[in-house]
């Protein structure tokens, strides 16, 4: 999707983006450290706590997909077609089936965290492997080991040639991504680009940027959704 | 966070015991310990072998041998991922993301190393040594242990370069072991992780660890070296 | 008297070149010999050859009934000629380890093993270096150790190339006294030398090698 994105802004503003990607965590370490005039994330609450603290400037929501729990075709933890991600993921572990965690602190390690929040708490089972890994290896990491997985829709769809785990469990208003973009404030310590930061922010609301996510597609399917 | 204050947090840590940190440094010595220990026999037989014998294809030997030294370990680990994968011609074995796994990469990684110092080492011994073992009486085997035994120095020396080369590596133990919690973390692929969180302290507490293997690793190479050299 | 070593043939070429056509030869029990001979001349060549450490183009000889060839170089020749090179090779261990090598080889017991160590210590006199690493030894001591070395195995033929080489003239009265010591009446020792720096001992033959030839 950045690769759509951002040649796009640079054709329209003349504004050349150097894009950084990593974990949401990193990336809130680099909005304080300064190293980055503008966040693209999906993670709301660390987001607004930027803001809160005065870090970000604001944040607007751009877009979101959402998270599917996959898993073997098989199913041993018995959770196909069930409604709540939650009660999914608590089932997974009553079985003591394998599951791999991101365990990176990323935004879909967040919305994990969140989920066995509402599933009573995480109490890591001998089959709980905190890979450690972004989304793709993980996945990976969870076909070969025949394990579960929470994963975003277009990572899953990426690479579901490849390594084929079946969607489970969909639809669950817990498991959408919401995506945000928050210029950085600049400050004498850590001096920013808010002009053009301002820029990318709402460029990415305007009409050309909408049209471009609403019609991206991976295999001919919508990915992300707007606003 | 400071560079200073990531600095004093990852010291506190590291003499507090943290569990979780000791745990990854004790992974990363078993995983590498082991490696060595499968590919130093092998690797010095092999050099060995190269160094004392004349055959076709003897050069080109040689030449891989030393580009294999800078070979990238991620490659290692990516040849080792497809061989070992479900899909793979060795899945069945089910190794993948187990230290096994990553104990074959750092074999791997480590032979080249191993066989190149001793190849060297050999090669460059005086052709008398094995000329007195052979006159008082050494038969092949014992001649050759001999000579092994003559360039000993040398071969630590390359044991001591393949740890340090091993411990350190990322690219495989990442792409085989898969950086499990508790299970395949060693102390590289937590640094890529602790930074990929923004715990800086940890990746610094861990940072220190290795640096002081690889302090540890070149103070006794000096040693040795000292004790090579001829007066 | 019955020869210990009959040589019938030796040869060696480079190329299209003969560097050695010897043959033959009788060395005898008692014998000492002193080798003669310009730089280049094959002496080394010789000596290896005779001790099955270096291959030549022909070889045909007998020592106590057994054949050796160029191709072959039996086991009983192995433990009972040895060859001491021009600057000894010193294993890098203790001068004591040094001299317990082939004594471990031939698989002898400890106590016999220590009691022929220390007598070889004083009967090379360097009972004082026998914890020290080789490479602090002088080349005069070197050779000497090499000597006990060999002499401890109570080889029937020694070999022993150039062994005055290089050294001040101290160093080369000690090592030329421990040769006249090494021949015991039942053994053989053949010194190699230069022309120019001849080594002259008690009741030694004399040959010579020129041209690839013994004269």
């Amino acid at each position: 999707m950045l690769a759509v994105l951002l040649p796009a802004f640079e054709a329209a503003s003349g504004v050349k983006v150097k894009p950084l990607v990593a974990g949401t965590g990193q990336v809130v370490k680099y909005a304080e450290n300064g190293d980055v005039d503008v966040l693209f994330t999906h993670s709301r609450a660390d987001e607004e706590r930027l803001v809160a603290r005065g870090v970000a400037l604001s944040r607007r929501d751009v877009m979101h997909n959402d998270f599917v729990i996959v898993g073997p075709r098989a199913d041993p933890a018995r959770i196909r077609g069930m409604k709540d991600a939650s009660a999914a993921l608590r089932r997974v572990r009553e079985a003591g089936a394998r599951f791999v965690s991101r365990g990176d602190d990323s935004g879909t390690h967040k919305k994990e965290l969140q989920l066995w929040q509402d599933a009573g708490g995480l109490k890591p089972w001998p089959a709980y492997v905190s890979s450690g890994l972004g989304a793709a290896r993980s996945l990976m990491m969870a076909y070969e080991l025949d394990a579960y997985d929470l994963v975003d829709r277009a990572t899953h769809r990426q690479l579901a040639k490849r390594h084929p785990l079946a969607i489970l469990v969909e639809g669950d208003p817990k498991l959408l991504n919401e995506y945000g973009v928050a210029p950085i404030r600049s400050t004498p310590q850590r001096p920013a680009n808010e002009r053009d930061a301002q820029r990318f922010a709402a460029w990415l609301l305007s009409e050309p940027a909408r049209k471009l996510i609403a019609g991206y597609r991976i295999d001919g399917e919508a990915v992300f959704k707007l606003r | 966070m400071t560079l200073l204050e990531a600095t004093q947090e990852a010291f506190s840590r590291l003499f507090a015991g943290d569990r979780e940190l000791w745990s990854v440094v004790w992974i990363s010595l078993k995983v590498s310990l082991s490696a060595l220990a499968i590919a130093t026999p092998l690797a010095v037989a092999f050099g060995f072998w190269v160094a004392s014998h004349r055959f076709s294809g003897r050069h080109a030997v040689v030449v891989t041998l030393q580009a294999l030294l800078s070979f990238p370990t991620v490659v290692v680990g990516l040849v080792l991922y497809l061989l070992l994968s479900r899909s793979g011609p060795l899945g069945a074995w089910h190794l993948l993301f187990t230290q096994d796994a990553m104990i074959i990469g750092q074999a791997v990684i480590a032979f080249p190393v191993l066989a190149a110092f001793t190849l060297a080492a050999v090669q460059g011994s005086d052709s008398r040594l094995r000329e007195t073992a052979v006159s008082l009486g050494a038969g092949p085997w014992r001649s050759a242990l001999t000579s092994l035994f003559e360039v000993r120095f040398a071969v630590v020396a390359g044991v001591l370069n393949g740890f340090g080369r091993v411990i350190s590596e990322v690219g495989c133990s990442m792409m085989v072991g898969g950086n499990i919690a508790g299970y395949t973390r060693n102390i590289p692929t937590a640094i890529a992780l602790e930074t990929s969180k923004g715990d800086f302290a940890q990746g610094i507490a861990l940072g220190a660890v290795l640096m002081a293997f690889a302090l540890g690793v070149t103070l006794v190479l000096a040693v040795i070296q000292a004790e090579v050299k001829p007066t | 008297m019955t020869a210990l070593l009959q040589v019938d043939l030796l040869r060696k070429r480079y190329g299209e070149k003969s560097l050695l056509d010897v043959g033959p030869l009788a060395l005898a029990a008692g014998d000492l010999i002193v080798l003669t001979g310009d730089n280049g001349s094959g002496k080394t060549t010789l000596l290896k050859m005779l001790a099955g450490l270096e291959h030549g183009d022909g070889l045909r000889m007998r020592f106590d009934g057994v054949e050796a060839s160029e191709r072959h170089y039996p086991a009983v020749l192995r433990r009972s000629v040895i060859y001491v090179h021009q600057h000894p090779y010193l294993f890098n261990t203790s001068i004591a380890e040094n001299i317990r090598y082939g004594l471990r080889l031939r698989g002898l017991p400890a106590a016999e093993r220590e009691r022929r160590l220390e007598e070889a210590l004083d009967w090379a006199g360097v009972r004082h270096l026998a914890a020290v690493a080789p490479r602090r030894l002088s080349g005069g001591e070197k050779q000497r150790v090499a000597l006990a070395r060999a002499k401890v195995l109570e080889p029937r033929v020694l070999l022993v190339d150039e062994p005055t080489a290089s050294l001040d003239a101290q160093a080369r009265a000690q090592v030329i006294e421990l040769l006249r010591r090494t021949a015991t009446g039942d053994n053989c020792v053949v010194v190699a030398c230069h022309d120019r720096e001849l080594i002259e001992l008690e009741g030694a033959r004399r040959w010579h090698l020129g041209q690839g030839r013994i004269t």
